[in-house]
């Protein structure tokens, strides 16, 4: 009987290769001398106008094959990156072109592109680009960005990209009428993802079948290939995007496409040589995605036991130059503020801000901590106010477990009403008092503080909105070797899928967990996918490969019966074997494979073995019309 | 304007490579693009990150802060070098394997050989000089805690195989 494996622990499958030095991350791809290798000219300024772009030194390097400014990028290409999720409240969204059009708007903004022989030499190119400016004064900073004494686009006043307000009651009238009010004024920095492994594409143009390959460093496979399809004018039958192993993600290689993931691919096809682009650390300090930096302003009201009976909060985002990823991080902000708690009514407004700085996507926690940490200094504030304990306030405002599910009164990221399913937030917080001891506490602080050592304690509750859809896929397929291949869309960056998604199809398929083969990531396996992201990769293609290993599982029973002369009630499998329980009649699940398959020439063993028996009627066409093979 | 190019000899996991590089070429980039070695991974190029990290005569360096021609005298060992003869993992391989040690694995590789180096100068790491032996390089799936529980591991199992790493 094979072991139950989803639950658990075993050894990842994806580290043999890693620590042998031959894991396979996009800059390992295509290592030769064929390949020619891309640098960006970035600027050096916040905000400046381009008056001219000199190029004419460039193609004097010995080795530069290619040098691209805005000007020498036509059609799709030549207009704005896509705004990749728009929403009726963004009423200025803006996105950068992928080479600068006419003005900078960031430290790091793509200016020129160059293809050489290696990076050395491009980048020697790039040094000889020679860029004329007109100095504009940058806006840095929430406070710059709201007294707009300069705009960072002439065409959005007040550097507002967005307002969105959202209420549940009336929140200004319960803080009237509360017993006590507080106000406090909270800032949260800028911080960044920081992979170990920047971003970085690969692509190779073949001509003799009208096909580009794509290998990028990325959170969606699918949404880059969608992306270079319609920049580049192919079809999207005709692109291929694999995304290899990848150093580390946390949210800033779900933003794209970058400039880079279209301008390689394009080079690709315009050289007929592949191209390589690799971002060192400099690049990804000023070009790749930010996150966090936000201003808080709360009022809030409440009674004698710290009960919250009104609250509202105002903030200001400050997202950048630009805005390709909508305004996913404030919306988790403002919706998701409210964590486990239910005060009596909450009116949260945001402005989304311009400032000429790289721009806002969403990093790990997406929006999440910075309404996290809102919430619970207010709670703390409410504590410290009425002189109680800090679980004791959080306790009087916990939605209970009998109010599940419960509607917080507003609309989530994904367009949805945010409604929780369940919880038990006061046993969660026992659980946790007795974890750390916190009643406890108040005597260690005395006996450390006798010894000159001063401590303290804080906790912090949140709910976190993950697993969102809308959907992934997955294609579970046994080959006729017995071995079964996966396939899912989603990505990975160090989860360890190729080692959980094969537990669960070797519970559900009865085989063994080494001859599970799982792949991710790469559309010519699976074509549709949405990304790795919010911590939806185990409920999202989790689900669907368990649903997949399902229906495999129903039609290799209904197969091997028929094989079998057996009832399906009657089988089980087992290490890849199907066996009629009792009698010992046994079929390898390969073998089974080559039965459902039409092409019966004998191949191989399992096909020389599915000669024996005899499935479906000779009479009709091997595979049923509502069936596939 | 042509780049004038030098024949370097570099001696690289116990095998004589012979190339040629302009005298600017990092000796990561030679590993990686030149000789296709591409365990050794580039995280910062300015040494910072310890991911390139490899062996030189025994002793951890920045790949990424070493020019290719001036290794020619060097016994250089990356992260393909550091398995048994018989192909199986070496201790410092498996103990990560098996403290699950590593996530994304773009790190890991200078872990791995700064891990080798750390355990030959003091094979009997405490706890706290585990976590110094990797205080040079960065991870950032992890936190850390498995990979000092790695470098423990490594050292029982280097001890129990005398031989290696």
């Amino acid at each position: 009987m094979t072991t139950k494996l989803f639950g658990t622990g075993v050894q990842r499958v994806e580290d043999d290769r890693f620590l042998r030095g031959k894991g396979r991350y996009v800059d390992d791809v295509l290592v030769g001398a064929q390949t020619l290798h891309a640098a960006v000219l970035r600027s050096p300024h916040a905000h400046a106008r381009i008056t001219d772009i000199d190029v004419s030194d460039v193609l004097d390097v010995e080795g530069v094959h290619l040098v691209w400014t805005h000007d020498d990028l036509t059609g799709a290409m030549a207009e704005p990156l896509p705004l990749l999720i728009p929403h009726p409240a963004l009423s200025h969204g803006r996105t950068q072109h992928a080479l600068a059009k006419d003005e900078v708007n960031y430290v790091g903004e793509a200016i020129a592109f160059v293809v050489a022989d290696d990076r050395y030499v491009a980048e020697d190119a790039v040094g000889r680009i020679r860029v004329s400016y007109d100095f504009l004064e940058p806006v840095v900073g929430i406070d710059a960005a709201r007294a707009a004494q300069s705009l960072v686009h002439d065409d959005v006043p007040g550097n507002v990209g967005a307002r969105l307000e959202q209420e549940n009651g009336d929140a200004r009238a319960a803080i009237d009428a509360a017993p006590h009010t507080l106000s406090l004024d909270l800032t949260v920095e800028r911080s960044a993802c920081t992979p170990m492994e920047g971003r970085g594409t690969v692509a190779r143009w073949d001509p003799d079948v009208g096909r580009m390959t794509v290998w990028t460093s990325t959170q969606t496979s699918t949404g880059v290939r969608a992306a270079v399809a319609a920049k580049l004018g192919l079809d999207l039958a005709q692109v291929d995007v694999i995304t290899p192993d990848v150093g580390g993600g946390f949210g800033v290689k779900i933003n794209h496409p970058w400039p880079e993931e279209l301008l390689v691919p394009l080079a690709a096809r315009a050289l007929a040589r592949p191209v390589k682009f690799t971002e060192d650390r400099r690049e990804h300090f000023i070009s790749s995605a930010h996150e966090r930096g936000q201003v808080h302003h709360v009022e809030v009201g409440f009674d004698d036991e710290g009960r919250v009976l009104g609250l509202d909060v105002t903030f200001w985002h400050d997202h950048g130059a630009y805005t390709p990823y909508g305004l996913i991080v404030p919306i988790i902000t403002s919706t998701q503020l409210l964590g486990p708690y239910k005060p009596g009514s909450y009116r949260v407004v945001f402005e989304s801000l311009y400032t000429n700085t790289v721009m806002v996507t969403p990093y790990r926690g997406a929006g999440r901590p910075q309404g996290c940490y809102v919430m619970e200094r207010t709670l703390d504030a409410i504590a410290a106010f009425l002189g109680k304990d800090r679980t004791e306030v959080r306790s009087h405002n916990f939605i209970q477990p009998d109010e599940f599910p419960y509607d917080q009164g507003l609309i989530f990221q994904d367009g949805r009403e945010l409604e929780y399913d369940s919880g038990d937030y006061p046993a969660s917080l026992a659980r946790l008092k007795e974890l750390v001891g916190w009643d406890e506490f108040p005597a260690f602080r005395e006996e450390m503080a006798a010894e000159g050592r001063r401590v303290g304690i804080g906790l912090a509750c949140y709910v976190e909105g993950t697993g969102v859809g809308p959907y992934e896929g997955a294609h579970v397929h046994v080959e006729t070797s017995g071995k079964v291949k996966v396939a899912t869309g989603l990505t990975t960056q160090g989860q360890g899928h190729a080692t959980v998604f094969a537990q669960i199809v070797a519970d559900e398929l009865g085989v063994r967990h080494e001859d599970v083969e799982v792949v991710t990531g790469d559309t010519r396996r699976m074509p549709y996918a949405v990304g790795t992201f919010a911590s939806r990769a185990a409920v999202m293609s989790g689900s669907a490969i368990h649903l997949a290993a399902k229906r495999a599982r129903e039609k290799a029973l209904r197969i091997a019966a028929e094989a079998l002369e057996a009832s399906v009630d009657d089988l089980e499998i087992s290490d890849g074997v199907v066996t009629v329980r009792g009698t010992g009649a046994s079929i390898d699940l390969g073998t089974v494979a080559v039965l459902s398959n039409p092409l019966r020439y004998a191949f191989d063993e399992a096909s020389k073995a599915a000669t024996q028996f005899t499935v479906g009627d000779p009479g009709k066409p091997p595979v049923a019309e509502d069936d596939e093979p | 304007m042509t780049e004038e190019l030098h024949e370097v000899r570099l001696t690289v996991n116990g095998a004589v490579q012979v190339l040629r590089v302009p005298a600017r070429r990092l000796l990561s980039d030679a590993l990686r693009h030149d000789l296709g070695l591409t365990g050794t991974h580039v995280g910062c190029e300015h040494g910072v990150c310890g991911a390139c990290t490899v062996l030189l005569d025994g002793r951890p360096v920045r790949s990424c802060l070493v020019f290719a021609v001036s290794a020619v005298d060097a016994e250089i060992t990356t992260v393909e070098g550091l398995t048994r003869a018989d192909g199986s993992l070496g201790p410092v391989q498996q103990a990560f394997k098996e403290c699950h040690g590593l996530q994304c694995g773009f790190c890991t590789p200078g872990f791995l050989t700064t891990i080798t180096a750390g355990l030959r100068d003091n094979p009997t790491p405490t706890r706290d000089e585990a976590r110094e032996m990797v205080a040079g390089n960065l991870c950032r799936c992890t936190g850390y805690q498995n990979i000092v529980a790695s470098v423990e591991r490594a050292a029982a199992l280097a001890s129990e195989t005398p031989e290696a790493p």
